[in-house]
């Protein structure tokens, strides 16, 4: 009995791994196919975010930056269609898009054909600028004069003949900078080149493995609010009445994380029986 | 050596940057702000330049490695879809559809399946590497699993208390231990810095070593 307690003990611990990957996957789709619809606290940050939104008055100009490569889409996708269809819902605002990821430009140009445009016109009420080179360096001149780095928008027209550019010529001219920063932009340079020389709000959206790394950042002040991951998605595409992709991913997180837990569980109970029966490990 | 080629000269033009970029933040003098702004720009143009030498650095490095190859080993497949993104972006460069294709259908599901193969390695080493061998390892495993589950909508379902825990975790453990990050990140740059302004750093003026 003790010989086949042992074998079973064996055979759990050194379970193969493509049990489990096999398992990871069942969990993962089948609340995308059936949603278990678990409620869902919202975070202060998030709130903070869309307040600070919600807030925009007419004639105010937004800058929103898609800095984001595709291997963190999965996560900044979900973010970026709920922040701008939060954006493109609020009347009379001037919305600059902006990237300074090489595929920064196409990604927001995916989210876009996702998101509610209203009233909202090229040209007019919103603009999508091309990526800009030059990490920092590019940064610092972009929040000083936009023309320094940029002339013409993603479709190769000039900015001077938009009516939307008018009026901006610097960040100064802005109320808020949000957007999406994936692991490859360090929030640094947001922090050194726009939040300490110009004094404006910082609303990012980033991954969530990113989050604990933000937090001193937070808690400084320096970075007004974030959101993050999937979860942050889906909590701002409840607060503005849009379900979207955040949400379905939701009940996957859930469950994902509660086997994560069960498994590390499982171990745990594993390690001790064998170290209370004497076992090596 | 060549004039050109001397190491003084780019540790000398290192330095001279980095004062001019120093001073611009603390003194202000119009011709400073303007020399600055000026090298600014240069860095925008000189990081344009770096794609472009990036991507024949690429070629390069690729053919060599071809050459190397036997008939077998051969694998074309990283070279032929560079040469194919840079036709398509660049000589049908009105062509936005095609290189939507390019985009939407490879370079966006390839990069993230890498990302999301990350979630298969942490369920192994959830179970494998995750246990209570020492108190330092039960703590991570306490406050890790805390902050899991006040990352999913299930735990606060589960119980409401593991909100508060989990954000404390978050907010205080982990802010401290990031602060002390950023904190000792920022000493480091400095102390780089001075060192570039002071030609002791090398390592960017291709020297072994770095440094002394």
């Amino acid at each position: 009995m003790e010989k086949k307690n042992r074998g079973i003990l064996e055979a759990l611990e050194y379970v193969d791994r493509r049990i489990l990957y096999s398992l990871m996957i069942i969990v993962v789709a089948v609340p995308l196919i059936h949603p278990l619809g678990l409620p869902m606290p919202i975070s202060s940050f998030t709130r903070t975010a869309y307040n600070a939104i919600e807030a925009l008055k007419p004639g105010e100009y937004v800058i929103w930056a898609s800095d984001v490569d595709a291997g963190a889409w999965a996560e900044c996708g979900p973010q970026s269609i709920a922040f701008l269809n939060h954006l493109f819902r609020i009347p009379n605002i001037k919305i600059i898009i902006v990237s300074f990821i090489p595929a920064g430009t196409d990604l927001v140009l995916l989210a876009l054909k996702e998101v509610d445009l209203h009233d909202k016109k090229y040209g007019i009420d919103y603009v999508i600028l091309p990526y800009i080179a030059g990490g920092e360096t590019a940064k610092a001149i972009f929040f000083s004069d936009v023309y320094k780095v940029v002339t013409l928008d993603v479709y190769g027209t000039h900015l001077e003949q938009m009516s939307i550019m008018k009026d901006f010529k610097n960040v100064n001219d802005i109320s808020i900078y949000t957007g999406v920063v994936s692991p490859m932009t360090p929030l640094e340079e947001y922090i050194r080149q726009l939040v300490l020389p110009y004094k404006k709000p910082l609303i990012v959206g980033v991954i969530s493995v990113n989050v604990p790394t933000l937090m001193p950042y937070i808690k400084s002040g320096q970075v007004t609010a974030y959101l993050g991951g999937a979860m942050g998605a889906a909590e701002y595409e409840l607060l503005i009445g849009r379900p979207g992709s955040g949400l379905a991913q939701a009940d996957s997180i859930s469950t994902s994380h509660l086997m994560i837990l069960l498994l590390v569980l499982m171990g745990n109970i594993l390690y001790i029986i064998k170290r209370v029966r004497g076992g090596k490990k | 050596m060549s004039l050109i080629r001397r190491r003084e000269i780019s540790l000398a033009l290192a330095a001279i940057g980095g004062i001019i970029m120093i001073s611009d933040y603390f003194i202000n003098v119009k011709a400073i702000k303007d020399i600055a702004a000026m090298l600014q720009s240069w860095g925008v143009i000189l990081a344009i330049f770096c794609i472009f030498l990036s991507t024949g650095n690429l070629v390069i490095y690729h053919v060599q490695r071809l050459s190397r190859q036997t008939k077998e080993e051969r694998g074309w497949s990283g070279l032929v879809l560079l040469v194919m993104s840079l036709f398509v972006g660049t000589y049908l460069a009105g062509r936005q559809d095609l290189f939507n294709i390019l985009f939407n259908a490879i370079y966006l599901p390839i990069n993230q399946a890498i990302y999301g193969i990350i979630g298969f390695f942490l369920i192994t080493a959830s179970y494998r590497a995750f246990k209570v061998r020492s108190l330092e390892a039960s703590l991570l495993l306490v406050s890790g699993c805390a902050v899991i589950l006040k990352n999913a909508p299930i735990g606060s379902w589960l119980w409401e208390g593991v909100i508060p825990i989990g954000t404390w975790f978050n907010e205080v453990g982990g802010l401290g231990g990031n602060r002390g990050f950023v904190i000792a990140a920022a000493l480091g740059a400095f102390s780089i810095g001075i060192r570039v302004l002071m030609g002791l750093q090398k390592g960017f003026a291709g020297e072994a070593g770095g440094g002394e």
